[in-house]
């Protein structure tokens, strides 16, 4: 290899977004984590996914050919994830035991870590408005939901969400305006109960 | 006064951020359509801040998360090497196996078979010359009687005597 070569192999690796690993956790975990909570209504669990996500992103960042944003990377290896967590919903019972039975010690011991800097109401208006963004959702179909989510929660294009969810960006706006139809409609019905 | 006003899924795209000139002119004059539009957006708005309200968590705890996920990715690391270091005993281990079957299986192909001594074979004619010398040495005196005896008989059948010498012969080798 010459010097050109090695100079270019160097600032090829410098310039990758996962040089410095730890700066890459930093820079996204929030959204990793946003959007998974988002899916999954359930904290821990979208801690647990958001973990995975950055093992898996770590393993394949070579796969990682720099044609898309790595947000949308990410997104696509988070809900990725959250697909295969639900369509492995039938053993999931063995796992709540095996969990319940191996990691009782772990379980307390995230209990006490988690947040510590947040207040008990805090923690409990955190709930309350997850449960009330999730009892929004819960009725549009997943992909409806991935298609809503990526959008109005994180702002992402039609192609962008496309690439992250695998889809046509037809197929993914007819997903969305159909989110969006569903969405009007329990509003009006939840405008007609209060 | 408009007379077409946009379809739902022009409202939605709109809603949804997309740019199209004709609905961005459309939405300038049409105050129903902007209204509808903004209905849309009021709405996932309020989801957006339900989400990022609780999805928020403390700069200790976003911490504590990332020293998680390094943690996990140390632990990988590690398994992944231990698991490559046990696969390898494991082909070694396996590879010497078959070194050993194999040096074990073409030794017992290339050893010699056991070596069967030839008999030694008596030929017709000494076995008779043997029969001869042992009928016509002098018996001991005490046999002498049944020496007599033999030479009594005298018509033994020469065959007869033949095959029972020869038997005696075999039991004596």
């Amino acid at each position: 290899m010459n010097m050109v070569q090695a100079a270019t192999a160097a600032r090829s690796e410098t310039d990758s977004p996962f040089a410095d690993f730890d700066e890459f956790i930093r820079l996204y975990q929030q959204r990793v984590y946003r959007v998974v909570l988002a899916q999954t209504a359930d904290a821990d669990l979208a801690e647990e996914l958001t973990q995975d996500c950055f093992i898996r992103a770590f393993q394949k960042r070579s796969s990682f050919r720099g044609d898309c944003q790595v947000f949308t990377w990410l997104a696509r290896i988070a809900i990725n994830l959250v697909r295969d967590h639900y369509r492995n919903r039938k053993l999931a019972l063995w796992r709540r035991l095996v969990r319940f039975e191996r990691s009782e010690p772990e379980q307390e011991r995230a209990e006490e870590v988690r947040d510590p800097a947040a207040t008990p109401e805090e923690h409990l208006l955190r709930r309350e408005r997850l449960e009330r963004a999730s009892a929004r959702i819960r009725h549009l179909t997943a992909p409806q939901r991935e298609a809503l989510l990526l959008s109005a929660v994180e702002g992402m294009s039609i192609e962008e969400i496309a690439r992250a969810t695998n889809r046509r960006p037809g197929t993914v706006k007819s997903h969305l305006h159909r989110a969006m139809m569903n969405l009007r409609t329990w509003n009006r019905q939840e405008g007609q109960r209060n | 006064m408009i007379s077409i006003h946009l379809s739902d899924e022009e409202i939605t795209a709109a809603a949804a951020g997309e740019r199209v000139p004709r609905t961005a002119h459309h939405l300038q004059i049409c105050s129903e359509c902007q209204g509808q539009v903004q209905m849309y957006r009021d709405s996932l708005a309020e989801l957006r801040q339900d989400i990022c309200y609780s999805a928020g968590r403390s700069a200790i705890d976003w911490g504590r998360q990332s020293r998680g996920i390094q943690q996990r990715i140390l632990a990988a690391q590690i398994e992944k090497t231990q698991g490559r270091n046990a696969g390898f005993a494991v082909v070694c281990a396996t590879l010497a196996f078959a070194l050993v079957l194999v040096v074990f299986i073409g030794f017992r192909n290339t050893s010699p078979p056991p070596s069967h001594t030839p008999t030694a074979t008596i030929s017709d004619a000494a076995l008779l010359d043997d029969v001869e010398s042992r009928i016509n040495e002098d018996l001991p005196d005490a046999l002498q009687p049944a020496s007599l005896l033999v030479d009594e008989m005298g018509g033994i059948q020469w065959s007869s005597r033949t095959h029972s010498v020869h038997v005696r012969v075999r039991s004596a080798q």
